[in-house]
């Protein structure tokens, strides 16, 4: 194109022009205003519909951000309500009803007359209220406390599946996987995956029973106790572990160095025929056998009266020198009151934030696992979980051998993760729980979530490597998706 | 032309270096161009929408009606000038310089309205045969006329951004340094799509001679 032609183009485009009249001008000014009117009311409505969302919405988001329901709630099991209270006798597992709750917890009632109530009576905390005998199978959740009570017995989750039934004058507790500590009195006890026990609440004991995750009719009198049922039979929504791997029992830790004062009731024994020392655990506090189940500490004025047993060895030993504070921390905790079991075990609150704080119980005398892992539970649950490395690594330090050494390395891996952000030393805290326990309950998750904090540490490598791992050894594992993610597999 | 800095040299996408030709001999203040004899007299006073529109209204119009060519749709994109003007207006703190933003809006909205345009054509919206011949005003010579419809037809062949870049350059008349911050582009990037711009047209229209 020429300058002659552009020249051309440029005058001929001086004469481009406007027909721009008043009337036209006008016309233009009254779409101006109509459209700031427009756009005000569009504005208006969505800011309305903003504010309207938010009030519907927002205290959903909260608590779904907090895991936790927005309010206390009451549900019922509903999905065959005409269950017969009156009806006593045992459900086939077809009929069974099966309550779904908000987390995605599972409870069946297992018998007719089995009656369950839920609350949350306040955020953080499921009670199910159990008449009979019913199925748990409950999300893990370590700020979340599930218990379940019945007849003045209470079991406390730590993330499990788990059987609660009457057994006659007793309570029986079957765990299949997982960890449950069981409280009654002013005592608690553990019972482990593939063990289960028999409580009775008015007395202080437990008599300890080996494992039947799911035996056959409760009902029948008089009840038996154990019926092992097929392995497939015993989970059925999850994948089935093999007993053998489910209880760390292949290599106990020498119970005297644990228990000096009672003997471990053998697996195979019979749980009908109590040996001597079961029956002597009718007066004591339930001792630690190789399912996992240990003493509570307790002071010896908690002791009921027992004509018939001999005196107790544990009062003379010095292993839990019982003043009066450590049960009150621990009984405030039973109570679901961590924010003062906090204050009593760890003293007043730091005023600087982020701190770890070792409770001076730990100085001053010598701590359980199960102490330590309550520790740990007080400070998570109280929302300190700083303070609950100082327990859980101590756990780890000196008691690497206890059955609940891979929960502890589980839960400070979570703490580290999820609470504290320190996804490298959370790392190694998952691997050590694989390395406790390559073929326990918590190893496949444990697994998982190394893949998880590799992959928030920034080291994508190890985060792949570990991945590759879970594939290969989880190969329709449950978190499939999450390791495929994190491990940067899709 | 405006001369480029002597290490710089446009280099056409096709054929033999052919450089940009001079900026017009017509090419005084182009905002001005046509506009002098109806431009009310600046009245200093609190800047609402009706002072704004009164004073600048037919400006911004005829700013959009030659990136446009079609008259037609003039009116809905003044109105968004204004509307975007009013939200803006604030802020202003020269009353000398209302009118360039006004033109800046108005040559982003133009821009805007061509996009959407383009697209409705792609997707079979937009059917009617524009009619450049009426561009003009009526005393305009009958080859003048004829020469901008066809101008016109082939600016709507034209990308968007080549289109509007070239056009303020030869049919608004605008400095290149000017036009490259209409267009929220480097001088560079301004010069290339005049320069783009002028060749395709140049193979169309040079036989016009």
């Amino acid at each position: 194109m020429t300058a002659d032609l552009t020249d051309r183009i440029g005058r001929a485009a001086l004469q481009v022009e406007v027909p721009w009249t008043p009337e036209r001008a006008a016309l233009v000014l009254r779409g101006v205003h109509g459209r700031r009117r427009q756009q005000r009311r569009l504005r208006g409505l969505g800011a309305a519909v903003g504010v309207l969302a938010l009030l519907v919405l927002g205290p959903r988001l909260v608590a779904s951000l907090r895991g936790r329901g927005a309010a206390a709630t009451t549900q019922v099991a509903s999905v065959q309500p005409a269950v017969a209270p009156q009806v006593s006798g045992e459900l086939s597992l077809a009929e069974r009803p099966v309550m779904r709750l908000r987390d995605g917890s599972l409870v069946r009632p297992r018998g007719r007359a089995s009656q369950v109530r839920v609350r949350e009576d306040r955020p953080g905390r499921t009670v199910v209220a159990l008449t009979g005998a019913a199925q748990f199978e409950v999300v893990h959740d370590p700020l979340r406390l599930f218990r379940v009570e019945t007849r003045g017995l209470a079991v406390e989750v730590l993330g499990t599946q788990f059987v609660v039934e009457e057994h006659g004058a007793g309570i029986r507790v079957a765990v299949q996987q997982g960890r449950v500590r069981v409280l009654w009195a002013s005592h608690y006890d553990e019972v482990g995956a593939g063990h289960s026990a028999i409580f009775s609440p008015e007395q202080p004991a437990a008599q300890p029973t080996d494992a039947d995750p799911e035996s056959g009719p409760i009902a029948s009198a008089p009840p038996p106790l154990m019926e092992p049922a097929p392995l497939s039979a015993r989970t059925p929504l999850t994948e089935p572990t093999p007993l053998s791997a489910r209880t760390p029992l292949a290599e106990p830790t020498p119970l005297s160095a644990r228990t000096p004062l009672t003997e471990p009731t053998p697996l195979s024994a019979p749980a009908t025929a109590p040996s001597p020392a079961s029956s002597g655990l009718a007066h004591l506090p339930p001792a630690v056998h190789p399912g996992g189940r240990r003493a509570a500490p307790r002071p010896p004025h908690a002791l009921p009266p027992s004509p018939t047993a001999e005196p107790p060895a544990a009062e003379a030993a010095p292993a839990t020198p019982s003043p009066t504070e450590p049960e009150s921390w621990q009984a405030l905790a039973r109570e679901g009151q961590f924010e003062q079991a906090y204050s009593l075990a760890y003293g007043p609150p730091a005023t600087a934030s982020g701190t770890h704080r070792a409770p001076p119980l730990l100085r001053e005398r010598e701590v359980g696992p199960g102490e330590l892992l309550l520790l740990a539970d007080v400070a998570r649950l109280s929302r300190h979980p700083a303070d609950a490395v100082a327990p859980l690594s101590r756990l780890l330090r000196e008691q690497p051998a206890d059955p609940r050494a891979p929960l502890a390395a589980f839960t400070l891996g979570r703490v580290l993760l999820d609470e504290l952000g320190r996804p490298r030393e959370a790392a190694q805290s998952f691997l050590r729980v694989q390395e406790l326990d390559p073929d326990g309950p918590l190893s496949q998750d444990a697994l998982a979530r190394e893949v998880e904090a590799w992959s928030r540490a920034g080291e994508g490598a190890s985060a792949r490597t570990r991945a590759l791992h879970y594939l290969q050894k989880y190969p329709s594992g449950r978190r499939l998706r999450s390791v495929r993610h994190f491990g940067e597999l899709l | 032309m405006a001369h480029a800095a002597p290490h710089l040299r446009l280099i056409p996408p096709l054929g033999p270096p052919a450089p940009l030709p001079d900026a017009p001999a017509w090419a005084e203040p182009s905002a001005e161009r046509g506009l002098a004899d109806h431009q009310p007299p600046y009245q200093p006073g609190p800047l609402t929408l009706e002072a704004l529109f009164q004073q600048h209204a037919r400006y911004v119009a005829t700013v959009v009606l030659r990136v446009l060519g079609r008259d037609h749709e003039v009116d809905d994109v003044v109105q968004e000038v204004f509307l975007t003007a009013m939200t803006g207006l604030a802020a202003v703190r020269s009353p000398e310089a209302v009118r360039g933003w006004l033109k800046t809006i108005a040559v982003r909205k133009a821009c805007r309205h061509l996009r959407r345009r383009r697209l409705r054509g792609f997707l079979g919206f937009d059917k009617e045969s524009p009619c450049y011949e009426h561009l003009t005003a009526p005393g305009c010579s009958p080859e003048e006329s004829a020469l901008l419809a066809r101008v016109y037809k082939e600016l709507d062949r034209l990308p968007v951004a080549e289109r509007v870049a070239w056009t303020l350059r030869y049919v608004e008349g605008e400095q290149v340094e000017a036009l490259a911050g209409l267009c929220g582009c480097s001088l560079a990037t301004a010069k290339r799509r005049i320069a783009a711009a002028q060749a395709k047209l140049g193979r169309t229209l040079g036989h016009d001679r």
